[in-house]
């Protein structure tokens, strides 16, 4: 017997089958949700975003305005890619990194039992979440990245369009 | 791969994003109809300076001693405009709008808005406002027969109830939120550190 795992072809031929359906979707949702907090953010002033970081006591006033300045651009490109699927698993891999840092984030104002109402995730006016919402949604997204990950199907991507010959 | 394909979508996803947010951003109109006596400074300052802010907001309160500071170290230069923004979970921010607005008709706005933010924590836990909002007009020497009548009056309720829609067109998504020359500042600790730094800029030869 073989101590290595070992996946019958009719197990491949459903992970396939799963990926193929699963994997736009969770592109477009894990992207999605990037696409929107970025925009909310970006289309208002950076000093908003930033009164917003300040609730977590991770880093001086003053490099909070630069840093909200850059971080709505970054989702709102990365979530681009992802949910557009151009250059779709260093995307996710992007995507992912993001939510990753987002929960430590989230998570260490938790723990240090800091009083957030809402994490600003989606600036001022967006869908106002508490750390422990937005852990519990950003930890599912992280999922989402993760199937992208393993998908080398590429449905409905624009790589399949342009690897095209 | 067909290179030219792969940069040309590339380049057709920035500019959608970038497209999408140019046409996100508003200018808003902040100078729109503000009395006289909620400006302080010089008409042809190189900085103005336009609060919004809720007198029950404690993060109004706590910014308010360094914006009285700043104003005192660039006296002349520092135009300063209040712009009302009660806050709908705060029960007697409008209360406190219109009481400023009262004290204002009698030229006393800027000492009416000092008394409201020194004794915010009385005021805004009491089971009723008014008579304390009455009391400090009182204190400052205002006619209290006036003052009674203008927080009652139809007309300065619609002017407070006005302000609330204007910042909440702007939109303002927290307070204190401080234009400064246009240029947006959330709350004290920015003001103190990025909005400081940025007045002092505005202000060099």
């Amino acid at each position: 017997m073989s101590a290595s795992p070992h996946i019958s072809a009719a197990g491949r031929g459903r992970i396939h089958r799963f990926l193929a359906v699963a994997a736009p979707v969770a592109r477009i949702a894990a992207g999605g949700a990037l696409v929107l907090s970025g925009y909310l953010k970006a289309v208002r002033p950076p000093e908003e975003f930033a009164a917003s970081l300040e609730a977590y006591w991770l880093l001086p006033v003053s490099l909070l305005v630069p840093l909200a300045r850059v971080i709505p651009w970054v989702e709102l490109m990365t979530g681009l890619a992802l949910a557009a699927g151009y250059g779709s698993r260093a995307a996710a891999g992007a995507a992912g990194g993001l939510y990753a840092l987002f929960i430590f984030v989230l998570g260490q104002s938790l723990a240090r039992g800091l009083k957030i109402a809402d994490c600003g995730c989606f600036g001022r006016l967006g869908p106002h979440l508490e750390p422990a919402e937005a852990i519990a949604l950003d930890g599912f997204l992280l999922v989402l990245c993760l199937i992208v990950l393993f998908d080398v199907q590429k449905r409905w991507t624009l790589d399949r369009w342009t690897d095209q010959t | 791969m067909k290179p030219g394909r792969r940069l040309g979508a590339g380049l057709a996803l920035a500019t959608a994003a970038l497209a999408a947010v140019g046409l996100g951003r508003r200018a808003p109109g902040l100078l729109d109809a503000v009395p006289a006596y909620r400006q302080s400074g010089p008409a042809g300052a190189r900085v103005v300076i336009i609060e919004y802010s809720d007198f029950q907001c404690s993060r109004c309160a706590q910014a308010h001693p360094f914006l009285k500071e700043l104003l005192a170290r660039y006296e002349g230069k520092v135009r300063l405009v209040f712009r009302h923004f009660p806050l709908t979970p705060h029960k007697w921010a409008p209360a406190a709008a219109r009481a400023a607005e009262s004290a204002g008709r009698q030229g006393r706005f800027w000492d009416y808005a000092d008394a409201l933010y020194a004794h915010q924590k009385e005021w805004s836990e009491a089971q009723d406002a008014v008579p304390l909002l009455r009391r400090y007009a009182a204190d400052l020497g205002l006619d209290p027969a006036r003052f009674a009548a203008d927080m009652d009056s139809p007309a300065v309720a619609r002017l407070v109830q006005e302000e609330k829609k204007h910042s909440e067109s702007v939109p303002i998504a927290a307070t204190p939120t401080f234009f400064v020359n246009r240029r947006v500042i959330v709350g004290e600790s920015q003001l103190q550190s990025v909005g400081a730094r940025f007045i002092e800029r505005e202000l060099e030869p």
